[in-house]
């Protein structure tokens, strides 16, 4: 183009470097305006000239999605080994030694690609000094320069007026001055530098001084300072980041947000990677309401054992007047492929912490208790065994604190299965389970150890078109209790057969790309009726009453309690498959129960009723894109439907929508713990045009006839930044606590991630992750 | 009326053997379990296997479905997302990039009482959706193995 | 070498013969043209004399062979190109269409490179054409030593 018109082959090499500084004494001054584009279009087009160096172009990650894939590498043995072919208009060589090109030369050595107008090479010294419109390449970079001087022997160099790209990250930028010391090691000044593509200035970091380690995979910058939409936004002194490894770069970040509960909240984390394998996350907090706070995140990786200490304090909340701190120490190590242990422990120093200081996309304060837990866990496909501490503080402030669950110190568990191969079908398992159950704050509950074994022995007559497993197991538990206040005895025991016949069939038909199953099954169980009255619950509730529920061999899920049984459980399953999908799957079933159930979690009523709840289940997957879930069951004794709930899901695969509308409706059922509930849900994430979405959530509760959550936002995701802002209405339980105890509670987030640098976008990650079925966190 | 016992694939002797790789502790032993109705034959060694199931991904997650009247959770979902390939012994694609997506939903108050019932809850409702997540596996890959061995 | 210039240059070939009228005089088959070190060797050379001197001497063949020692203890210079004009005064060997000289181990190729013996300046190419790209191949060093 007509870039290079006054300086193409006939004007001299001085008269072009002439030209040159002159372009850039006048881009020097109208840089000294802020609301300048800080590469002009030459600039512009040398980098788009750069791009095109590599074979695949570096950010074809934005619109692929699929994150840094290709990996660019340098091989420098082969450098040393290969002979250089230099192509040229006209060369002159003195004494053999002193070679002088002209006219485009272009240099080839292993993976290196140098273009420049002339060249003068001393072959003794191995000094190349190049002169006009160099482009040089490797596998590991890409530059332009106006002058430069490479030696070849140690691969250290000296270039000037310099424009880059390194591909892995990617990265671009231009420098005044690079000194390459050797091949790992790099020193530019006055650098500028973004991850945009070409022709994309959004952001822009600015620095006097930068030097790149590639062996420590490490950038180091001094004075810089950054500008977003060529508006300064932040300074600092010093900045340390990895260059390979996009996740983990971090650098200033702010995120800015505003509850009722703490005003305005900024947070300014400061990120440092202090080595590859453990990093500093420091995270100064200031609330209008509250005060000042300080966070940090100290993570530690070692072999394989990953670890993650996060502590945050504040002096003084100016509301409460009182110290307010937050710790939690996590570490997941896996010793071997079947050996692993996981530790999460955590503490804050009063129950409405979360509730105040949990911030605008807080999850936390949706639950009740803070769990810490520790434990051991060896698996492998036919046995695991593992040993677990854990203990629960209360974070919500309308409960008292010393109304917490039991804590099980320990909790040993060993279950086997073993499956004998098929001309002798027979099965074989052992759940067993030893338990120390401990009241944190002694209130009367029982306290003691319980042992329970459980083996059952199979006997699975399966194939493709039915089975049928008899099945018999043999429950002992064993009680040692501490202080039975109520005089009953310290020490109970309870042994219960469970004989259970498990049968079904598989009938199809084609009908040319579908087929059409009918699917009957029959479960028979048979447990004899053992007074449990005397047994305390540790664990032990009513499972929810499902599909599932039809076929476990007991009503209640802990151990505790046995139910005694003599039903049969009767379900049709009928599907549509096209292509391995169900394109539509009805179920029905029931519980016929020949025999009263006289166990209860507490008292002892008895259950006559002949007819359980009759479940239906109808799902579709209507295409691999949109997906309908429903189900509903049946109260025979109320005559009304006792449960209900309808989903439909739409996740697009290739343009980015999730659509989902969600009802769910709950009678009362306090013996399971259920207390009514009649909600409507909805969410989406639609694309609406250039990079931007908007996001939303809504979920109104019929019953309360009240909002009890909704939020809506947008998010700009672009090639090298993501904007996010969410407004969020959501209900926060009041120290008055009890049900009409919660108050809605506004709060606003702002985030401003830039790709590259900042990788702090976890917590909105995984705020939309919990909140909106069907989201993915992007790889990129 | 047309309607029969679904008969066992015909599929050639050497498929049968069938090797899984790059699955979860958990997976392997749901896939222990759950193998045992289809007319294939699990091997320890990708060696000796005429069918190869490669695991790509697995994603396990509990997110909250439902709120209490005051903002605590207390329905959730429990989704298990797993994508595979199915090889045949050398090592050639017969089925590529599938995913299957399960989900179930349980009710938890969170009361101080419950809480740890409804973690025994889960274990099983864990296992029982690893279990599903194998049988669509199997229907899938019978599906997709039908268009090849008709 | 720094006496080559005072040589006296003789040629050596199978036939021969004088051609007055042009004043020429024209060998072919095996010719071998030596003066002090340096050694060529073509398939016919044409000697043009100006008053019993010899001005230009331009050779052929199926490529022309040329070898010259441009120091004492220096690594041979030689090349070779299909045709070679060669002017003993001023020392200057223009070698042209493909063109190729080793100096050690590296070579420069194009289709005209002049060779100055005097002061041992090898030029290749031709910045107004395009059509005379030169190539010049650097072997790697090969350290004696392995760093």
């Amino acid at each position: 183009g007509e870039l290079d018109a006054e300086c193409n082959a006939s004007s001299t090499a001085q008269q072009c470097a002439l030209q040159e500084t002159e372009k850039q004494a006048a881009q020097e001054i109208n840089n000294r305006f802020w609301f300048n584009k800080t590469y002009d279009l030459e600039r512009e087009q040398v980098f788009s000239r750069l791009q095109a160096q590599f074979d695949q172009d570096p950010w074809s990650v934005c619109s692929l999605k699929l994150g840094p894939q290709s990996t660019y590498s340098v091989d420098r043995q082969l450098r040393e080994k290969t002979a250089t072919n230099i192509f040229s208009g006209g060369s002159e060589v003195f004494d053999a030694e002193f070679i002088s090109l002209t006219d485009n030369i272009n240099l080839q050595r292993a993976d290196q690609r140098l273009m420049a107008n002339q060249a003068d090479f001393n072959q003794a010294s191995g000094v190349l000094d190049l002169y006009g419109d160099i482009i040089y390449s490797d596998g590991g970079m890409a530059l332009h320069s106006t002058s430069a001087q490479i030696n070849m022997e140690n691969d250290s160099s000296l270039l000037r007026d310099v424009s880059f790209i390194i591909p892995s990250s990617p990265i671009r930028g231009s420098a005044d001055v690079v000194y390459r010391d050797s091949p790992t090691f790099s020193r530019f000044k006055e650098v500028t530098y973004t991850a945009c593509e070409p022709g994309n200035q959004d952001w822009m970091l600015h620095a006097s001084r930068m030097k790149v380690n590639d062996e420590t995979g490490r950038a180091t910058i001094k004075h810089g300072w950054m500008e977003f939409k060529s508006v300064p936004v932040m300074y600092f002194p010093y900045g340390s980041f990895p260059i390979d490894d996009r996740r983990l770069t971090g650098l200033l970040t702010p995120s800015v947000g505003m509850s009722g509960r703490s005003g305005v909240d900024i947070r300014l984390p400061f990120y440092w990677n202090m080595a590859p394998n453990y990093d500093l996350l420091l995270a100064p907090r200031y609330m209008t309401e509250r005060g000042f706070m300080m966070g940090a995140d100290f993570r530690f990786l070692w072999q394989r054992s990953l670890s993650d200490i996060n502590f945050e304090i504040m002096p003084e909340d100016q509301l409460t007047k009182t110290l307010r701190w937050g710790g939690s120490f996590q570490n997941s190590t896996r010793f071997t492929d079947n050996l692993s242990m996981n530790i999460n422990a955590n503490y804050v120093s009063d129950n409405a912490y979360f509730n105040d200081l949990d911030g605008a996309l807080g999850l936390n304060n949706r639950n009740r208790y803070l769990a810490s837990n520790a434990n051991v866990a060896y698996t492998l496909p036919w046995m695991s065994m593992s040993a677990r501490v854990d203990n629960y503080q209360n974070i919500d402030p309308g409960a008292s604190n010393e109304n917490v669950p039991y804590r099980r110190l320990p909790q040993l568990k060993l279950d086997m299965f073993k499956a004998f191969n098929d001309h002798l079908p027979l099965e074989m398992g052992l759940d067993s389970e030893y338990v120390y159950f401990q009241r944190h704050f002694p209130d009367g509950q029982p306290q003691g150890q319980r042992f329970n074994i459980k083996p059952s022995v199979s006997f699975p007559f399966v194939s493709q078109s039915g089975f049928i497993i008899p099945k018999v197991a043999l429950q002992h538990t064993q009680y040692w209790l501490d202080n039975q206040t109520t005089g009953g005895a310290n020490s109970l025991d309870k042994t219960i057969p469970l004989v259970s016949l498990d049968s079904g069939l598989f009938f199809e038909k084609d009908f040319d790309t579908l087929t059409h199953t009918i699917e009957p099954r029959l479960y028979y169980l048979y447990v004899p009726f053992v007074d449990q009255s005397e047994i305390p619950n540790f664990d032990t509730s009513l499972y929810n009453f499902s599909y599932g529920q039809l076929f476990r061999d007991n009503q209640f899920n802990g151990v505790d309690k046995t139910q005694n049984a003599n039903q049969l459980s009767a379900a049709l399953t009928t599907r549509l498959v096209e292509d391995g999908r169900d394109r539509l799957k009805f179920t029905i079933g029931e519980i016929f129960y020949f025999a009263d159930r006289k166990v209860n979690l507490v008292g002892n009523q008895v259950h006559t009723g002949f007819l359980s709840n009759l479940i239906t289940e109808l799902s579709s997957e209507i295409t691999d894109e949109l997906k309908f879930t429903s189900e509903m069951q049946w109260n025979f004794s109320e005559n009304s439907v006792n449960r209900g709930n309808a989903d439909l899901r739409y996740r697009g695969l290739d343009n980015n929508i999730i659509l989902n509308v969600g009802y769910r409706y709950q009678q009362e059922q306090i013996e399971f713990g259920q207390f009514a509930q009649n909600q409507v849900i909805a969410s989406a994430i639609v694309p609406i045009y250039d990079g931007w979405s908007a996001i939303g959530l809504y979920r109104y509760s019929i019953l309360d006839q009240k909002n009890l959550e909704y939020f809506a936002g947008i998010e700009k995701d672009s090639c090298c930044w993501r904007l996010r802002i969410i407004y969020r209405q959501f209900l926060l339980s009041t120290a008055s606590g009890g049900f009409e105890g919660a108050e809605p509670q506004n709060s606003i987030f702002f985030q401003l991630e830039l790709k590259g640098f900042t990788s702090l976008g976890e917590k909105v990650e995984d705020f939309l992750l919990d909140n909106i079925s069907g989201y993915r966190k992007p790889i990129y | 009326c047309g309607y029969h016992l679904r008969g066992a694939l015909e599929l050639p002797e050497a498929l049968k053997k069938m090797y899984v790789k790059g699955d979860s502790p958990e997976l392997a032993a749901a896939i222990e379990r759950t193998f045992r109705g289809t007319s294939g034959e699990l091997v320890a060694t990708a060696g000796e296997a005429g069918m190869i199931l490669n695991v790509l991904d697995e994603f396990y997650q509990r997110r909250t479905i439902s709120l209490s009247s005051t903002g605590y959770s207390n329905e959730f979902e429990l989704i298990y997302r797993l994508s595979f390939d199915l090889l045949d012994g050398e090592g050639n694609t017969l089925v590529s990039n599938q995913t299957i997506e399960v989900m179930k939903t349980y009710y938890n108050a969170q009361s101080s009482e419950t809480l740890l019932s409804k973690d025994n809850e889960e274990i099983v409702l864990r296992q029982e959706l690893y279990d599903e997540a194998v049988r669509s596996v199997i229907q899938r890959a019978r599906a997709e193995l039908k268009k090849t061995y008709p | 070498l720094e006496g080559d210039a005072r040589q006296p240059v003789s040629i050596e070939s199978n036939s021969g013969f004088y051609d007055d009228k042009k004043g020429v005089s024209i060998y072919t088959g095996e010719v071998i043209v030596i003066q002090g070190s340096m050694r060529m060797d073509a398939d016919k050379v044409v000697v043009h004399m100006k008053n019993r001197e010899i001005q230009k001497l331009v050779a052929t063949g199926e490529p022309v062979k040329f070898k010259q020692t441009p120091e004492e203890g220096k690594e041979d210079v030689h090349g070779n190109a299909l045709t070679a004009e060669y002017y003993p005064e001023t020392q200057l060997l223009i070698m042209l269409k493909e063109a190729v000289v080793w100096q050690g181990k590296n070579s420069t190729a194009s289709e005209r490179i002049e060779y100055d013996r005097i002061s041992e300046v090898v030029k290749a190419g031709d910045s107004g054409s395009a059509d005379k790209r030169v190539h010049v191949i650097l072997q790697p060093k090969n350290k004696a030593s392995e760093q």
